[in-house]
This record gives C-alpha cells, sequence and structure tokens, in this order.
C-alpha cells in the first residue's frame, strides 16, 4: 500500500457496554471510501471497586480514553488522520495521542440534551456537529482539513459497523 | 505598693457634684500572686510504631485487543472509466443515506450486508459485517441512474457476500438489475475479474440493455458468431463479464474442459432451464470451473421439488437430494434463497384482485361435453393394462376445448361472459389481456370480441410483427383487448398499462399462470389489476383448479414457512387418473410421449 492511500485512514471509535457491566472497544479504521482496512476490538474492561470510589467522576474518561482509547489507537496499523468518537468520555484519549479526536454528535435531539453536561468545543461539518477536546486550539482546524475528503460521508454509520462487528466477535467469543 | 487616696467627683441625680476620696485596700492574696509557682515534671519513653495503611493499584494492564486487517480493494484498470464513473447530479441519485440535521428524526435506511451462514471464520465475516452500507456506496463512490426499491438494495446485499445463492424473487421485481449491481460491486471491489453470465437466447440482449444502463463502465462479450470466433471469445483473457445463451453453452461443452477457462462467478438466468438434473443443461452447467454459483429465478418451483433439487445441483452440489420432504428442503434452502413477491415488498403497489367466475355451460356445451367425458371413460376402461397417461391426457385436452366453446354449436359461456365483461372495460376506457392455452381459442375469440378493436400475440404471429403489435396496443386508446396464448405471452413482456387479465381457460402450472398475471401485475402499473379466473362448472376444470389449489401450496410450504404440503406443484400421473376416478393400472405406467 502506497504511503498516499495509507495517509488517508481514518478512526471510528466506539465503546459499548455500561461501568457496572464492562465497557467493549471497537476500533474501525476506514480509507476515505468508508471501506474498511483494520478493526481492533477490546476485551471486556471492568473497573474495580478501588477505581470506582477513588477516581470518581473521572472514572469514565479514564477507562473510556486512557485505558480503551489510547490501547486501541496504539494497534492501528495505518497512520490516521483523525478519530471520530462516539461517546464524549473517550474524548479524553486526545492528550496520548497526536491526531485530533472528534465526537459525532447524534441527530436526535434528546440524545444530544443529554450530553450537555460533557465539556467540549464544536464545529459544524457538513451536515454534522463535532464535539472536540481541549487539548489543542488547533484541534478545529486539523478536523476541518481532515474532512474535506468525507463531505459526502455519513459520519455516525460506521458506529452502526462497529456495533455489529462487536457483537459478532462477542458472539464468537462466548 | 504606695497607700495614697484619690479624689475623685461624682455628679448626683438632682445634678449636684461634689468630691470623693478613695484609696487602696492591701490583702495576702497581693503576696500569693508576687510568688514563683512550684512545678515538677515525669519523663515517659515513648517509641510510637506507624499506623497501619491499605494501598490500592489504581492502575491497570492495557486491555487485550483483537485486531484484523482487510486487503484494500483493488480497482480493475478496464472497468476504471472515468467518464461513466463521474459522479451524475444529485438529484438523479437515491436519496441520501442521511438526512440533514433539520431532518433529525428521520429514518434513515441503511442496508448493511450480513455474512451468510456457511462463512465460519471471524475475519471473513466482519469483513463483510463492516463494509459500508449499499445506499453510502451509491451516495458516494458509484452511481445508479435510478433509485432502487429498498427490497431491492436487500436482494443486493444479500448476493453480494454469497457463494452460493438462489434469487427468487417474483417476476418483475427486478432480480436482473440486482444482479447486475451486485456483480458490479463485487467487480469494483476486486473480488471477482470474471464473470459468466448464461441466459436464454431470447434474453442475450435485455441483459446487454440492463447492464449498460446499471453499470455502464463494465465491457461484456457477448458469446456469438461462428465456432472459431466463440472459442475465441470464450478463452479471451480480457473478457470481464462474459453473456452466453444456453443453447451455446451446451453446443460449446468442450471449452469448459480447458482448465484456463473458469470463472470467479457464473450466474443462470431463468434457472428453471437447469431443473432436470439428468437433462445436458444442467450437466454442462455444473461442469463450468467456477467461484460463487447463483441462480435467477421467478419460478424455482414448477412442478415439483425436484425441480429445486435440479438448480441446486448447480448452485450447491449435494445439499438437496430428490424427494425429500419440502420442510426439510425449506430448512436447508433458507440461507440460499431469497424469495420475495410483489405482496410482500411493494408497499405501493396496487392489489392483485383475483376473482374466479365459475360458469354453468351452455345446454349444447353440456350435452357435447357429457357426450365426450362419457365415452372418452369408456375407451379408457377399455384400454386397460394399455392405457397411459398420454391417452388420459387427450381425452382432458378434448374436454377443457368444449369447455371454451361447443365445437358443434359454436356456443361458449365463456365468451358470452367475457362479452359482458369487456364492454365494461372498453366504456371505462381500460385495457385488458385474455389468456388461453390454444390458438384455435384465441382466433374464434379474436372474430367474436372484434368490436373492442382486439388484438392478438401468439405463437402464430411472426416475431417480427409481435413488437408493433405490442406498441399499437399500448398506443391506440381503441384498442381494448389483447388475446395472448400462455406460451407466448406469458414472459418477458411489460404490460403494466392493463388493469384486466382474463384466464379464459386455465393451464397446467399455477406458477405459469402467476407469469401470465404479471404481465400487467409489475412495477409500473397504474392501478388494480383484476384478474378473472374462467372454469367451467361441474367439469374437468373444476376438477384441475382444486388439484393445482391445493399444489399452489407447495410454493408457501418451502418459500412462506408453511407446513408440509404435497410436492408436486403440476400433476402427477395418479393425479391426471383421479380426475376421472380411473385407477392407475397396476403394470408399469408407460411414460407419456
Amino acid at each position: 500500500m502506497g504511503r498516499e492511500k495509507a495517509a488517508a485512514a481514518y478512526g471510528f471509535l466506539s465503546i459499548s457496554g455500561s461501568l457496572e457491566q464492562g465497557l467493549l472497544g471497537g476500533l474501525l479504521v476506514l480509507n476515505e471510501l468508508g471501506r474498511p482496512l483494520e478493526f481492533h476490538c477490546t476485551a471486556p474492561v471492568k473497573a474495580n471497586r478501588a477505581q470506582q470510589i477513588l477516581y470518581g467522576p473521572t472514572l469514565a474518561p479514564f477507562l473510556y480514553g486512557e485505558q480503551i482509547g489510547t490501547t486501541l489507537a496504539a494497534k492501528a496499523k495505518h497512520p490516521m488522520r483523525m478519530y471520530f468518537v462516539a461517546q464524549p468520555e473517550t474524548l479524553a484519549m486526545r492528550p496520548t495521542i497526536d491526531v485530533p479526536v472528534a465526537l459525532v454528535l447524534p441527530r436526535d435531539a434528546a440524545r444530544r440534551a443529554e450530553l450537555s453536561r460533557h465539556r467540549f468545543e464544536t464545529v459544524s461539518l457538513a451536515g454534522f456537529t463535532l464535539g472536540t477536546h481541549f487539548a489543542d486550539p488547533d484541534d478545529p482546524r486539523r478536523i476541518v482539513e481532515a474532512c474535506e475528503a468525507l463531505l459526502d460521508f455519513d459520519l455516525l454509520e460506521p458506529f452502526e459497523r462497529i456495533e455489529e462487528a462487536v457483537a459478532e466477535a462477542q458472539k464468537t467469543a462466548a | 505598693m504606695p497607700e495614697a487616696s484619690t479624689d475623685i467627683f461624682v455628679t448626683s441625680l438632682a445634678g449636684e457634684a461634689f468630691a470623693v476620696s478613695i484609696a487602696p485596700f492591701a490583702t495576702g492574696f497581693d503576696a500569693t500572686l508576687a510568688r514563683s509557682p512550684k512545678v515538677g515534671w515525669t519523663e515517659f519513653d515513648w517509641q510510637p510504631s506507624p499506623p497501619p495503611v491499605a494501598s490500592f493499584s489504581l492502575g491497570q494492564p492495557a486491555p487485550k485487543v483483537r485486531s484484523f486487517q482487510f486487503a484494500p480493494p483493488v480497482e480493475l484498470p478496464c472497468i476504471a472509466e472515468p467518464d461513466r464513473c463521474a459522479k451524475r447530479p444529485q438529484a438523479h441519485l437515491p436519496a441520501a443515506a442521511r438526512p440533514s440535521e433539520e431532518e433529525e428524526g428521520s429514518t434513515i435506511k441503511n442496508t448493511r450486508l450480513k455474512p451468510p451462514g456457511d462463512i465460519v471464520k471471524l475475519e471473513d465475516r466482519l469483513f463483510y459485517l463492516l463494509q459500508p452500507s449499499l445506499e453510502s456506496i451509491f451516495n458516494g463512490s458509484l452511481r445508479l441512474p435510478f433509485d432502487p426499491f429498498p427490497y431491492q438494495f436487500e436482494g443486493i446485499a444479500f448476493l453480494y457476500p454469497r457463494h452460493h445463492a438462489v434469487l427468487a424473487d417474483e417476476m418483475g421485481l427486478g432480480k436482473t438489475m440486482q444482479a447486475i449491481t451486485a456483480i458490479r460491486l463485487l467487480l469494483h471491489a476486486g473480488e471477482l475479474r470474471r464473470v459468466l453470465l448464461v441466459c436464454p437466447k431470447p434474453l442475450v440482449t435485455n441483459w446487454q440493455r440492463e447492464f449498460h444502463l446499471w453499470a455502464p463502465e463494465i465491457p461484456l462479450t457477448v458469446i456469438a458468431g461462428d465456432q472459431t470466433r466463440r472459442h475465441w471469445l470464450w478463452r479471451s483473457s480480457e473478457a470481464v463479464v462474459t453473456v452466453a445463451n444456453y443453447e451455446l453453452v451446451v453446443r460449446d461443452r468442450e471449452v469448459f474442459e480447458d482448465v484456463q477457462t473458469q470463472f470467479d462467478l457464473t450466474v443462470l438466468d431463468e434457472s428453471q432451464r437447469i431443473k432436470n438434473r439428468a437433462g445436458a443443461t444442467n450437466e454442462v452447467v455444473r461442469g463450468i470451473r467456477r467461484g460463487r454459483s447463483w441462480a435467477l429465478t421467478g419460478t424455482p418451483i414448477e412442478n415439483s421439488t425436484d425441480d429445486l433439487v435440479g438448480i441446486f445441483e448447480f448452485v450447491s452440489p449435494g445439499n438437496l437430494t430428490p424427494g425429500m420432504k419440502p420442510r426439510r428442503v425449506r430448512e436447508i434452502v433458507s440461507d440460499y434463497v431469497l424469495r420475495r413477491t410483489k405482496d410482500q415488498v411493494l408497499e405501493d403497489m396496487p392489489p392483485r384482485l383475483i376473482r374466479d367466475t365459475a360458469l354453468e355451460l351452455t345446454p349444447n356445451q353440456r350435452e357435447t361435453y357429457q357426450t365426450a367425458e362419457e365415452e372418452g371413460i369408456v375407451r379408457l376402461t377399455d384400454m386397460g393394462g394399455g392405457l397411459t397417461v398420454t391417452h388420459v391426457f387427450e381425452l382432458i385436452l378434448r374436454l377443457k376445448q368444449i369447455c371454451n366453446f361447443d365445437p358443434a354449436s359454436g356456443e361458449s359461456v365463456k365468451c358470452e361472459q367475457l362479452e359482458a365483461d369487456l364492454e365494461e372495460v372498453a366504456a371505462s376506457g381500460k385495457k385488458a389481456i385474455v389468456f388461453s392455452q390454444w390458438v384455435k381459442s384465441l382466433d374464434q375469440l379474436q372474430n367474436r370480441l372484434a368490436r373492442f378493436g382486439t388484438m392478438a400475440y401468439h405463437g402464430k404471429i411472426p416475431s417480427r410483427q409481435r413488437e408493433q403489435v405490442i406498441d399499437r396496443f399500448r398506443a391506440d386508446p381503441d384498442k381494448h383487448v389483447i388475446l395472448m396464448s400462455y406460451g407466448a405471452g406469458s414472459v418477458g413482456l411489460n404490460l403494466q398499462f392493463c388493469e384486466y387479465v382474463f384466464l379464459f381457460d386455465r393451464w397446467w402450472n399455477p406458477a405459469v399462470e402467476d407469469q401470465a398475471i404479471n404481465r400487467a401485475h409489475r412495477i409500473g402499473a397504474a392501478g388494480p389489476v383484476t384478474v378473472s379466473r374462467f372454469v367451467a362448472m361441474q367439469t374437468i376444470e373444476e376438477r384441475i383448479a382444486a388439484v393445482l389449489e391445493e399444489k399452489r401450496e407447495l410454493f408457501d410450504t418451502i418459500f412462506n414457512n408453511g407446513d408440509d404440503g404435497p410436492r408436486s406443484l403440476g400433476l402427477t400421473q395418479d393425479e391426471i387418473f383421479g380426475l376421472f376416478r380411473l385407477h392407475t393400472p397396476s403394470g408399469p405406467l408407460r411414460k407419456a410421449a
């Protein structure tokens, strides 16, 4: 694979499950046509009781961002232009990697309202609203540049694929 | 401390001021205060131990990760024609796969690939699960000339991941488009490089036209010409999609013995052509070296479940065996066969109203009929062991013809009813198709129905004139009726501008009747299609209709999750004998000619 094609890879990261039952992370690496290049998924991740007490409100960003997000990002073979994530807590992975991370906000108004307690900056792009981490003020510009090739892309659709693939992998593991 | 008095001034309540002298008074307490206190101390040996501490490790090892890599798609240079692959204006495209944020809450249809049950390796299953939705593919890198129906997307998603598949949609639902689009996607994904499509000879040009419409960038090679040219075409390494008719495939069978002649996918259109497992066509297509095997048919079962066995000998050999119970057949084929009817998938499709018109023969018809039946049964009975199904069949045909027209008087209760019905059709400016098994009956009808601008389309109409007949019937508002034989008019015609279909007599097989009805009841139908099935009461027609209705349930058994039904959709020898309450001769029956 040529370097040029490899450079156009995008990561979509979604985490399912719950803090209580365990979290399952899935990273889908796509080319700019939306075709799959890589898929990585974690074993269930669950915080122990001490972590639950002592991390307090920072437990979710720790598990979503550092434990799962960063671990999955480290597995990607293709150089990534950016990551799209489905859960706001996963934005916490941003300080640990070099490329921007954007939360793709749901279309559903009620679900968007639920996210209002999380802090992030927003960027509007081709019909989608993206949330970005505060770590790097240059991220919104970098995200807009990275998304130029994705203007026809449904940024929410790859998360459906991840959910099905994680479920399939779980079914096989069971 | 000196003891000196001090005068102070005090004012009385009356406002009068006067002086008062005050002096300190010495006590023993003052001396006590001036004395130093007496202090003592005690020493203790104190060595405190550190308090117990509980420590918790808050970090944890990184979670285990399973990783899968997928090869990127490799475009074939010979199908990458930029001018034809170029994006077309949005107005011509399928509805966008995603609504804008202003349309939030609207339903997004994403048709996703699902791995078939026979793919067991997780990596392979994930490969299909992780492909983008078809809608997003056709909204991005590839374009379609028209918006497919959702069920057509589902059909494409069904075919795409399958190596063994039967697309058995009812006629008129667009099997051709679904197959072409699936082939197109697989070619663009680099999963196919050579495809062979086999179809009946009259449909070759139709496939060319459909490929040009739905996949214009894919080059076609049509097998034609003399043997030398055909062999050269068969072996052409540049061919991407090769189209051949069944006859030429059989005639050129030796080319398939060459190991170089192999295809990543072989598609059989109208695959009921290979239902006979002992036939040459079946044998030859089974010998084609191929990676994937797809069959397209609107009538996967024409006569019995064994028809499906013949098709599966090509699609997935060994899965079905002759004589299997329908329930078992259903279990086995469920992951290989996709069957939809218009009623199931086309919500906007106008309804098909079936009306059985039971008619009492005219007195003259009845007399002729009874005489013919009684004499016929006596003759059959007298034949004893020499009786064959052919003899019985001849009697059936004779009786059915009498039900149409009395040969002695020319009377026909069916024709009278038809005339009455057509008065209404013509008065409302509508058009009707009348089907019959016999050209002779159609000729008689043409004379009686001339006032409705009646036209004819059957085997005796020269091929070169047939298209003109259809065009004129479609365009001329004074032409209200077209008479068709089941053989000539039941496939390949689009007559969706007709709202009435009359089955003047019944065919032997409900599947063929359905095909005939579907000439009018198909995509694009203007309104409800009313189907009138004429049956002469207390005749052989009534008995055949009863048997065939029971047989129709076979389809439901296998494709619509019904209970076990009869295995044969057509009439068996025993059933033909049973129509006259004759018993199968004890000796072995000779096969009908």
